[in-house]
């Protein structure tokens, strides 16, 4: 239901889009947690072989986020907000505690079961792109649809009708390295959509953009939000940031600080 | 992910790194084609043995010499109907050699004496030994084929006036068997071909068992046959066969069984050389290793966003491993290409160098390097397979990759 297809609308200019995806009011229809972490604790060894020793980031983590919110994330370096992240998506495992996500524990998932969630739930959008170098702005978009075996013909089209929606269709056959931050962005973004994810996580998402990327990002990020009931997690430092969120978390010392309660 | 894009995927990423691919890949077929040309001589000298073996005899054939017993007695008529009996029989020849006088009809030269061999045509069509070079197959029992050296027998005076074995063709002669007053008229209806090996002489007259039989001429006992071979219909038959007859008492020989004994020792032979010929691919294979290291520390950062975004671990082992047997078939098909044509070049240059060297000649249609389909397949497999085996520490590796470190991102 939140996962609803760009394409499906069947339009074929951004505005057109948006418009047909207004008729919804996705935040309305879904309710429930989306998101649950209890009783998460997680620290790190440093050290050498023989001086190992634990430095704990997180402590005592409870946390809930609801369908089609957006949770901004904030606290100073070191804090934990990003190790918050990894957990979630599965690039790290917990040491302790709880993780939910779409009704399903990943807590204890394999690498293998991980990945297969991560392309069916979740979407990413990095703070440094993350775009395979060697492949062009198109190859980088349908990475995911290649993952999960869409055969090429459908593709294409899909990535086709993505990128135009985006304003970069212009430069599907260019290299990350031949586009501008903003353009790279966009085709990041257009990757973290290709599969419908029903959750981005969006770890310092303007960090490496300009104050007009920047403001068109979130412009985009709030619209998806509103209009297509995706789930955002935005790690950020910047405040400006942080307000196109329903709630902000702050975090300190590895504890939230603030706003731990959902909506 | 689809097999497509997984191909896809790897010829893509093989084209980053042309020159260390290629120098990759060189040394794969390098190795390989020395797989293959040191594999080709134990071949070859095998070759060489089964054509000589196997040159003027059928592998379906089962030689007769004689009944064990007290006195080595001939084969009988009674025994040709046994071997008949038996199952997968195709024919049974059988034939007598003997003298025969040939008339001088238009009196330019005298007489000749020419050699004749009495046998049971019909047979010895079904047995598919007899093979002609010109004319047909006789079909009546006046009608007869001659050696292909049959010319030679008059020596150097031309009889009738004719000096080639052709010319005798659609001939019609009369002859006699020495000893005998009755004068048979046959005509030549067939030339039978050379023999493969060239110090054989075949000069003899071939002729049916019922012509004599039906002019009433005797070659003393004609229940009894000197030269009597047994055909199978299936070279998987005449092992079986060739020991049954055996055990029924007669002295058998079979060109199979001594293929089969050959067989054993050129197997040993084979593999001991394929086996040194592995070494060289294994040697190749620490350079697939090297690459195939090479690129997973170079796409590291590929790597981590591929599993950042949902790539199985199995999908980036196989990419890896599919690259390091993409690496190993690309080299195994240029190697084997190369070997062919170093093959060719060896059994034209071998001769001429060892003349040159030695001063003798190696014996004739001697084989230096042989290459059989069914070595191409074991040299492209092991060649597959060791890249295999030397590109799975890598790609473990790969899949091992830590996402977050890949993403240079502080945790």
């Amino acid at each position: 239901m939140y996962g609803c297809d760009f394409l499906e609308f069947g339009c074929t200019t951004l505005e057109g889009f948006f418009f047909e995806i207004n008729k919804y009011d996705y935040r309305k229809a879904m309710k429930g947690e989306m998101i649950e972490l209890e009783n998460i604790n997680h620290s790190f060894e440093i050290g050498t072989k023989k001086h190992k020793r634990k430095v704990p980031v997180l402590h005592d983590i409870h946390l809930k986020v609801e369908q089609g919110e957006i949770l901004s994330i904030m606290g100073r370096s070191g804090t934990g907000k990003s190790t918050l992240l990894h957990l979630i998506s599965g690039y790290i495992k917990p040491q302790q505690g709880k993780i939910m996500i779409n009704d399903t524990e990943v807590t204890h998932f394999t690498e293998g079961e991980w990945a297969d969630f991560r392309l069916q739930h979740l979407g990413f959008v990095f703070q440094n792109f993350q775009l395979i170098p060697s492949m062009t702005a198109m190859q980088n978009a349908e990475l995911p649809l290649i993952l999960h075996g869409v055969p090429e013909a459908e593709r294409k089209n899909k990535v086709t009708d993505m990128m135009k929606r985006l304003d970069i269709e212009k430069y599907m056959e260019h290299y990350p390295s031949e586009l501008s931050g903003g353009q790279q962005q966009r085709v990041s973004i257009a990757r973290a959509l290709m599969l419908n994810p029903s959750i981005i996580l969006a770890d310092e998402p303007t960090g490496s953009l300009d104050s007009e990327n920047e403001q068109s990002l979130l412009h985009f990020i709030k619209q998806l939000n509103e209009e297509h009931g995706i789930t955002f997690l935005i790690i950020t430092h910047d405040e400006q940031v942080a307000k196109v969120g329903h709630r902000t978390l702050l975090m300190k010392d590895g504890r939230i600080a603030e706003g731990g309660h959902a909506i | 992910m689809k097999w497509k894009d997984k191909l896809k995927f790897v010829r893509q990423n093989v084209k980053k790194n042309r020159m260390r691919t290629f120098m990759t890949v060189l040394a794969t077929a390098m190795s390989c084609a020395f797989l293959i040309i040191i594999a080709s001589v134990g071949f070859g000298v095998q070759k060489t043995v089964v054509d000589e073996l196997t040159a003027d005899a059928l592998v379906t054939e089962i030689d007769i010499h004689s009944r064990i017993d007290s006195d080595f007695g001939q084969i009988t008529l009674a025994d040709i109907q046994y071997f008949e009996s038996l199952d997968h029989v195709k024919a049974v020849t059988r034939s007598n050699f003997t003298g025969l006088t040939m008339e001088d009809d238009d009196d330019t030269t005298s007489d000749a004496s020419i050699f004749g061999e009495i046998t049971a045509m019909e047979a010895l069509k079904q047995s598919g030994k007899l093979e002609l070079a010109y004319g047909k197959y006789p079909e009546k029992e006046n009608e007869v084929v001659v050696g292909a050296h049959f010319s030679d027998v008059f020596s150097e005076r031309a009889f009738r006036n004719i000096e080639d074995t052709q010319q005798w063709l659609d001939k019609t002669i009369n002859i006699m068997v020495t000893g005998e007053s009755t004068t048979m008229e046959v005509k030549i209806v067939g030339i039978i071909e050379e023999p493969k090996k060239e110090w054989v002489s075949s000069e003899q007259i071939v002729i049916d068992e019922l012509l004599l039989l039906n002019h009433g001429v005797s070659l003393g006992d004609s229940q009894q046959y000197d030269n009597v071979k047994v055909y199978m219909d299936h070279v998987k038959y005449v092992e079986e066969t060739n020991k049954a007859i055996s055990e029924a008492g007669y002295f058998t020989y079979a060109v199979i069984s001594e293929i089969e004994q050959f067989s054993s020792f050129f197997f040993i032979f084979q593999a001991g050389l394929i086996f040194v010929g592995v070494i060289a691919i294994i040697i190749a294979s620490i350079g697939i290793y090297n690459t195939m290291t090479m690129a997973v520390t170079e796409r590291i950062q590929d790597i981590g966003i591929m599993k950042a975004i949902g790539s199985h671990p199995s999908t980036i082992r196989q990419l890896f491993l599919i690259e390091s047997a993409y690496i190993g078939f690309i080299g195994a098909i240029i190697g084997t290409s190369v070997s062919y044509l170093l093959s060719k070049m060896v059994n034209v240059a071998m001769p001429v160098l060892l003349e040159l060297a030695i001063e003798r000649q190696p014996p004739e249609d001697f084989i230096f390097s042989y290459i059989p389909l069914s070595l191409v397949i074991i040299a492209v497999t092991i060649c597959i397979g060791i890249a295999i085996i030397s590109g799975i520490r890598p790609a473990m590796r790969a899949t091992r990759v830590d996402v977050l470190k890949a993403l240079r991102r502080d945790i």
